[in-house]
């Protein structure tokens, strides 16, 4: 009750008001038209395909990243999950600049193997923009499996792919389910990679649709939105399912020590794959994010359009006019920066203290945790603007609570959309542990909230502060919500950025993305520094 | 019991948080489709002249400021007070759904400045090679190198489509979409795309032109031969105003010429004749001499026909 009357006066309440308003005429008109079809399709492949290629890449690189020690480790786990770090518009902008069919700036040299504005380019972004979520997940799991299970495997006479098969993927299933089920969600419900790299090929996604069913639809389009929305929730569903088909066998594979496995793995990874993991590593977080990356920098270093006309000769215009702008003539930022970290900050804690709640109520039992799942996800695969335009209808004093026009109802919108990015790695570590180390602990005497400080808050330390990270960090570049949920005092980075972009000043919106970037990181070490290393990536 | 406790206290702090401090000013709404950075002196001026009044402004693209009016009225409480918006249409869907009051002028909506549609070219494109006006850009020398905006995302691209649809005929898109016209987004995107140089030649706001260009963008404008196309701004004070005199008296001193003046420095033109076109821009009678004018009646008819003209559109173009 504690988790479902929150959730239904903040979000099952304002989407049913705003569902109040459609007529079947609209739903019909909305859901028989040719491009709805055509969308959903898209939709469909380029979610599955760019989960697909998060899962498969994630899960490669966790297996060396959880289960061996080299010098410079740290560091690469950390540029891995770089493109979570980076705003998913920056990341595709940033594609943009590198490989558009005109004047990408890589293309003559670095060719895609397909064309980026088109549905493999809309699955390909989608699948390096969540390589990092899936791989937290993933690299989580395997760090608890207990390395003893693959000596065995291998005395006893078992190939590296038997091993593969039959003791590795089936203890991985649930994360791997997890992973997919998690990305697919927040590939469907993305906007900024579908606007600037299938809208330009007319490859348009659902959430594409109801942008454009918002933006000049009027009255009307504010009614067929959220019929849109409710379809695209339909098409997350499935996979949703599967994952909690797969889960309910969770509790067969747990971790019975209350500490991870030590890392023995080294000596399962031999020299050959090592190197051949390091090829890959670099290779393709080269293609992933560094060389479009260095290029979306380069481009807020030098005059507008420079870059593509003149190449790297236009090095000798470096000026770092942007940067100045953005940092000590715009006024906004520096209030946009305070706000995003204060209010960010705030919604991130409140969803970690939701998220534990959420594991005290469901304790081990998985079919509750199950269905938690599935109400944390919903608003999640909800596109912002749908979630954000329900939350004015409904909380502007109509029914008694007005937060319109303040920093609270951002902060709410907040939390309803991202709780699931916390609670999906803290229910897998949770399960991961053996239920017989609280039954111990119990049976020596401990209260309920002992068994929660002294047992089961230090085994999940790592997921929590990961978990608040795992939020924190969309939560800064938010966009689609914050535009409409800005009031006079509340500005977040992400709106600035957006004005600064609808004012076609590209390389002030770059030089802020890439601040931003920076602040991310430097809270990270920060973090890390305090904790002495326990916190943060 | 615990529980419930705990949840109550969840929904009392989110609504104890969410209170707003009275102020001892009165606040004044205004939505507008200005950019900040020309709305900020404008709100300033008037605080000054009237200390008792607080402006608060939410600016944002005529599309969004529609959208969140639209969810305002659904809730039955419309924060605006005044409105102005480049989308002169819509405003005008205001009037006729009697959402608004008649100006201290007697009109219920006038116009407060002009925006002006044209063309840019990337400055690579030889003058002999660029496009001359509108009705050029169907020739198939230009194919695949035009970008606009989409008038299912962007207000002032709705306009332009309205206007040329009548002007030449759904036929026009059927050529520019035989030309692979690019559609996305709104006018921000489309100098992306001509400044990059991923396309050569766009179809845009003047105003976002003239900023790019002063901002070392290598893209130059083009004064369609055929008319530039001129994107009214409409300023109206809602039905629903606490402070109707407030309101009317900020829509007055918007079209003083001290207002009109800091508008023109937004590269917008002013809609007094004193007033000279913005800087690095041409005049309004040379740019519009083969122009045809918006009237009521033609307005009305596009705000009629707004669906059918986006549909048309999305099955020539986006389809």
């Amino acid at each position: 009750m504690i988790l479902l009357i929150p959730l239904l006066i903040f979000f099952w309440f304002p989407i049913g008001e705003l569902l109040s308003h459609v007529s079947w005429a609209q739903v019909e008109e909305v859901i028989l038209s040719s491009s709805f079809t055509k969308a959903l399709l898209q939709t469909f492949w380029s979610g599955g395909l760019g989960a697909l290629l998060s899962v498969v890449v994630a899960t490669y690189f966790a297996h060396f990243f959880a289960q061996a020690e080299w010098r410079g480790q740290r560091l690469q786990r950390l540029l891995l999950l770089i493109p979570y770090l980076i705003p998913n518009f920056v990341l595709a902008s940033a594609y943009v600049l590198s490989w558009n069919p005109a004047t990408g700036v890589l293309g003559a040299h670095l060719p895609l193997p397909f064309a980026l504005y088109s549905l493999s380019g809309l699955s390909f972004v989608f699948g390096v923009a969540h390589v990092p979520v899936a791989f937290l997940l993933v690299e989580d799991r395997i760090k608890k499996m207990d390395p003893a299970l693959f000596e065995a495997a291998r005395l006893s006479g078992a190939s590296s792919f038997q091993t593969l098969r039959k003791i590795e993927l089936p203890l991985l299933m649930p994360s791997l389910v997890s992973g997919f089920a998690l990305c697919f969600a927040l590939n469907i419900s993305a906007f900024a990679i579908p606007a600037w790299i299938g809208a330009p090929e007319r490859v348009f996604t659902l959430t594409y649709k109801i942008y454009q069913t918002l933006q000049m639809g009027g009255v009307e389009g504010m009614t067929k939105a959220p019929v849109i929305a409710l379809v695209l929730f339909l098409i997350s569903l499935p996979s949703f399912v599967i994952n909690g088909w797969i889960q309910r066998r969770e509790q067969k594979f747990v971790t019975v020590g209350a500490k991870p496995s030590a890392k023995g793995g080294s000596s399962l990874l031999s020299r050959r794959s090592f190197v051949i993991f390091q090829i890959c590593f670099w290779s393709s977080q080269l293609v992933f994010w560094m060389l479009p990356f260095a290029a979306q920098i380069l481009s807020t270093l030098v005059p507008p359009g420079c870059l593509q006309l003149e190449g790297l000769a236009c090095l000798s215009e470096v000026t770092l006019r942007s940067y100045r702008y953005v940092l000590f003539e715009l006024s906004e930022t520096q209030v946009a920066i305070v706000t995003s970290l204060i209010y960010g900050g705030v919604a991130a804690l409140t969803i970690v203290l939701i998220s534990l709640t959420a594991l005290n109520v469901g304790s081990t039992k998985v079919q509750r945790l199950r269905f938690l799942d599935w109400i944390f996800a919903i608003p999640l695969a909800t596109p912002g603007a749908v979630l954000a335009l329900a939350m004015i209808v409904t909380y502007s004093g109509k029914y008694g609570i007005n937060l319109y026009n303040t920093a609270a109802i951002a902060v709410v919108a907040y939390i309803l959309k991202h709780t699931s990015l916390c609670f999906q790695p803290l229910k897998n570590g949770y399960l991961n542990i053996s239920p017989t180390l609280f039954e111990a602990g119990r049976v020596f005497g401990a209260t309920k909230s002992q068994v929660w400080t002294q047992i089961k808050l230090p085994i999940l330390r790592s997921e929590i502060v990961g978990g608040f990270f795992l939020v924190l960090i969309p939560i800064l570049g938010e966009l689609t919500m914050s535009i409409f949920l800005t009031s006079p005092g509340f500005r977040t980075i992400g709106t600035v950025i957006f004005d600064l972009q609808d004012y076609a000043d590209h390389a002030s919106a770059g030089a802020l993305s890439v601040l931003l970037m920076l602040m991310i990181l430097f809270l990270n070490e920060l973090a890390r520094w305090i904790s002495r290393g326990r916190v943060g990536y | 019991m615990k529980m419930k406790i705990g949840a109550v206290a969840v929904v009392l702090t989110i609504v104890s948080l969410g209170r707003s401090e009275a102020s001892a000013k009165s606040s004044l709404w205004v939505y507008t489709s200005i950019y900040k950075e020309f709305i900020r002196p404008i709100e300033i001026a008037f605080e000054e002249e009237n200390p008792t009044v607080d402006v608060q402004v939410y600016q944002a693209g005529s599309e969004k400021l529609q959208a969140k009016f639209e969810a305002e009225l659904l809730a039955k409480r419309p924060m605006a007070d005044v409105i102005m918006s480049s989308d002169p249409f819509w405003t005008y869907g205001l009037s006729q759904r009697d959402l608004i009051i008649p100006l201290k002028s007697g009109k219920k909506y006038e116009t407060n400045y002009y925006s002006m549609m044209v063309m840019i070219v990337h400055k690579s494109v030889e003058t002999s090679k660029r496009p001359k006006g509108f009705s050029d850009l169907t020739k198939g020398e230009f194919s695949g190198q035009i970008q606009m905006g989409s008038p299912l995302e962007s207000g002032t691209t709705f306009s332009t489509v309205a206007y040329l649809s009548r002007k030449y005929g759904w036929d026009y898109f059927k050529a520019l979409s035989k030309n692979r016209i690019g559609s996305s987004g709104g006018n921000s995107a489309v100098i992306q795309k001509v400044e990059s140089g991923e396309k050569k030649i766009g179809i845009v706001l003047l105003e976002n032109a003239l900023a790019s260009i002063k901002r070392g963008s290598p893209i130059e404008v083009i004064y369609p031969e055929d008319g530039s196309i001129p994107i009214p701004s409409m300023q109206v004070v809602t039905k629903t105003s606490g402070q109707r005199d407030v309101a009317e008296k900020f829509a007055s001193f918007v079209m003083t010429p001290k207002v009109q003046e800091m508008l023109r420095k937004g590269y917008m033109y002013s809609v007094r004749k004193e007033v000279p076109p913005p800087e690095g821009a041409r005049a309004l009678t040379e740019i519009t001499k083969n122009t045809t004018p918006w009237t009521d009646q033609n307005i009305e008819e596009v705000w009629k026909e707004g669906q059918k003209i986006k549909q048309n559109f999305s099955e020539i173009v986006l389809e």
